[in-house]
């Protein structure tokens, strides 16, 4: 196994660690990508990248671990940008490097918590993407099976009821602080989110065009994220219809914290990921490399 | 800026320089803390490694083997390697900087890879003790090793460290903080419980300054940032006093 230091991007700011296999290997089918979990620089929590990368390298995998601007050692890019079009533009940069030191041509993303969502963002502009690692993403979509689900849960768990029974709820506490902003004048900086049904139809729109490139997803959740999603097929039943089961790959890791900080946790992390790259992307002809354009405001995905 | 690997092939060490803005007018290598705190603190010691730069040093941050991007796994170290570390990074400084004496900042747990560098290590001109750790006990307690366990491991939240390291943590004390042969040693204080416990068995050498200056600790996560928050008083009053 082999670590070197690449200071790329513009004006060197950004900063990564390339891991290979003992063996150099030019052009290697693919390279595994590992983004920020956070803010936490491109170690990850408690240095789970750095054994990810390490473990996959002595499998053979190259894997690459960088800072998003701002993050770590890296410095931001000055683009003037909003923050995700600075961590797109990153991404990219990544890849281009890669690509121009031909290290790989085609990438797996790795993300945990906003890593996952960063991955899945980059999928949708990047065609040299052919494959994400979603750990714990921040937005989980529900169906009434998972909220049937939850709540069946709750209703045969005593200690829940024991918690009602002495007020530990607090359920009038949190209604009042549902009902009180809607009272109260608006503040003077309001943050417009997307609405569900809006988000929703556009993430549904980047899950057909990843079944149409044929982009795998490893879908990870742990302990942490099991109450939004409860059960294997949850992701496919809430975008029916698209053909999710021929590229999604979902594992639930229930007895797991969010950053895998057991040794247990880890094994099983790496376990799940090798067999999952060996039977995803068995070395192949490397595309053709295409010219991929930055996102500005409102750019439309690859189609 | 840039980041590099350094030492011996097969147990290399990552680094990252900062070179000086202008004429350089010293050396300076950071000791970062261990376990979570490092994580933690990586913000605020960038930030500190930049302050110094920019008033004229050449800075080096690394990381000690098993740690951060250095080779090795955490379950093979222990404070001789680690002080060992330092050597390299006080070669590696000197080498990128030209300048043969050499400035120590530890914060944390790296005051005490810091005070074993000035006691073992040639060239170490003065030091800069930012809330070490003076109560070893106190410290694994808090990071779930219950006192007076001696398991062949310990877990510190992610980290799997030997049994010869926790003994060797066990066994910190104010007076592990010692001059060494450094010229000058500032202690810098920023948790209020430290500033009763430990301040008077670390000032009893002429050459030690004390100082405390309540901030915010660099190395405990901030849940409203997932990170500690960089002490601002604190990283300006090191970059003032060493420059």
């Amino acid at each position: 196994m082999k670590e070197t230091v690449l200071n790329f991007g513009p004006a060197g700011a950004l900063v990564g660690i390339v891991t290979r296999p003992g063996a150099t290997q030019e052009g290697a089918p693919i390279a595994v990508v590992f983004l920020n979990a956070g803010v936490i620089h491109r170690v990850g929590p408690g240095r789970l990248h750095v054994r990810l990368a390490r473990t996959l390298a002595a499998h053979g995998v190259v894997c690459f671990r960088f800072d998003l601007p701002g993050i770590g050692d890296s410095r931001t890019l000055g683009t003037g940008g909003m923050l995700l079009q600075e961590n797109l533009t990153a991404v990219r940069a990544a890849l281009d490097i890669l690509e121009r030191r031909g290290i790989a041509r085609q990438f797996v993303i790795f993300g945990l918590c906003s890593g996952a969502d960063h991955a899945f963002v980059a999928a949708c502009y990047d065609p040299r993407i052919v494959g994400i690692v979603m750990v714990d993403p921040t937005r989980i979509f529900t169906t009434w099976k998972s909220h049937a689900l939850r709540a069946w849960r709750w209703l045969v768990r005593p200690s829940a009821w024991l918690r009602l029974v002495l007020g530990h709820y607090q359920l009038f506490r949190h209604l009042a602080q549902r009902v009180r902003p809607a009272l109260e004048a608006p503040s003077a900086i309001q943050q417009t989110p997307a609405s569900p049904q809006v988000e929703k139809r556009a993430v549904e729109a980047a899950l057909r065009n990843f079944v149409q490139r044929g982009v795998r997803i490893c879908y990870l959740i742990t302990g942490t994220q099991r109450h939004h999603y409860n059960y294997r097929n949850q992701l496919r039943d809430a975008f029916p219809g698209i053909g999710l089961e021929e590229i999604t790959h979902v594992e639930i890791m229930p007895d797991a914290i969010h950053t895998l900080p057991r040794e247990e946790e880890r094994v099983r992390l790496e376990q799940i990921l090798l067999a999952w790259l060996e039977a995803g992307f068995v070395p192949g002809p490397a595309p053709m490399p295409v010219v991929v354009p930055v996102p500005a405001a409102g750019a439309e995905p690859v189609a | 800026m840039s980041g590099f690997f350094f030492g011996q092939p097969g147990r290399q060490l990552f680094g990252f320089h900062h070179p000086p803005r202008g004429e350089a007018v010293g050396a300076v290598a950071l000791c970062p803390p261990w376990a979570g705190e490092y994580q933690h603190a990586h913000r605020s010691l960038h930030s500190l490694a930049k302050r110094l730069a920019a008033r004229g040093c050449h800075v080096l941050r690394f990381d000690y083997s098993g740690a951060g991007d250095s080779w090795g796994d955490s379950t093979n170290f222990d404070l001789e390697q680690w002080t060992d570390d330092l050597g390299e990074a006080m070669r590696e400084v000197r080498a990128l900087s030209g300048v043969q004496q050499v400035d120590l900042v530890g914060l944390r747990g790296g005051a005490c890879v810091a005070a074993r560098g000035a006691e073992s290590l040639a060239g170490v001109r003065r030091i800069v003790y930012w809330d070490p750790v003076t109560n070893g006990n106190a410290w694994l307690h808090e990071w779930g090793v219950p006192i007076g366990a001696n398991p062949g491991f310990a877990s510190l939240g992610s980290w799997r460290v030997p049994a010869r390291f926790v003994e060797q943590v066990r066994r910190l004390r104010p007076e592990s903080y010692t001059p060494g042969s450094a010229e000058r040693v500032l202690v810098l204080l920023t948790q209020v419980e430290d500033r009763t416990t430990a301040a008077d068995r670390l000032a009893e050498d002429f050459r030690v300054e004390m100082e405390w200056l309540e901030q915010p600790a660099a190395w405990q996560e901030d849940r409203a940032i997932w990170r500690g928050q960089v002490p601002v008083k604190a990283v300006e009053r090191i970059a003032e006093w060493l420059t």
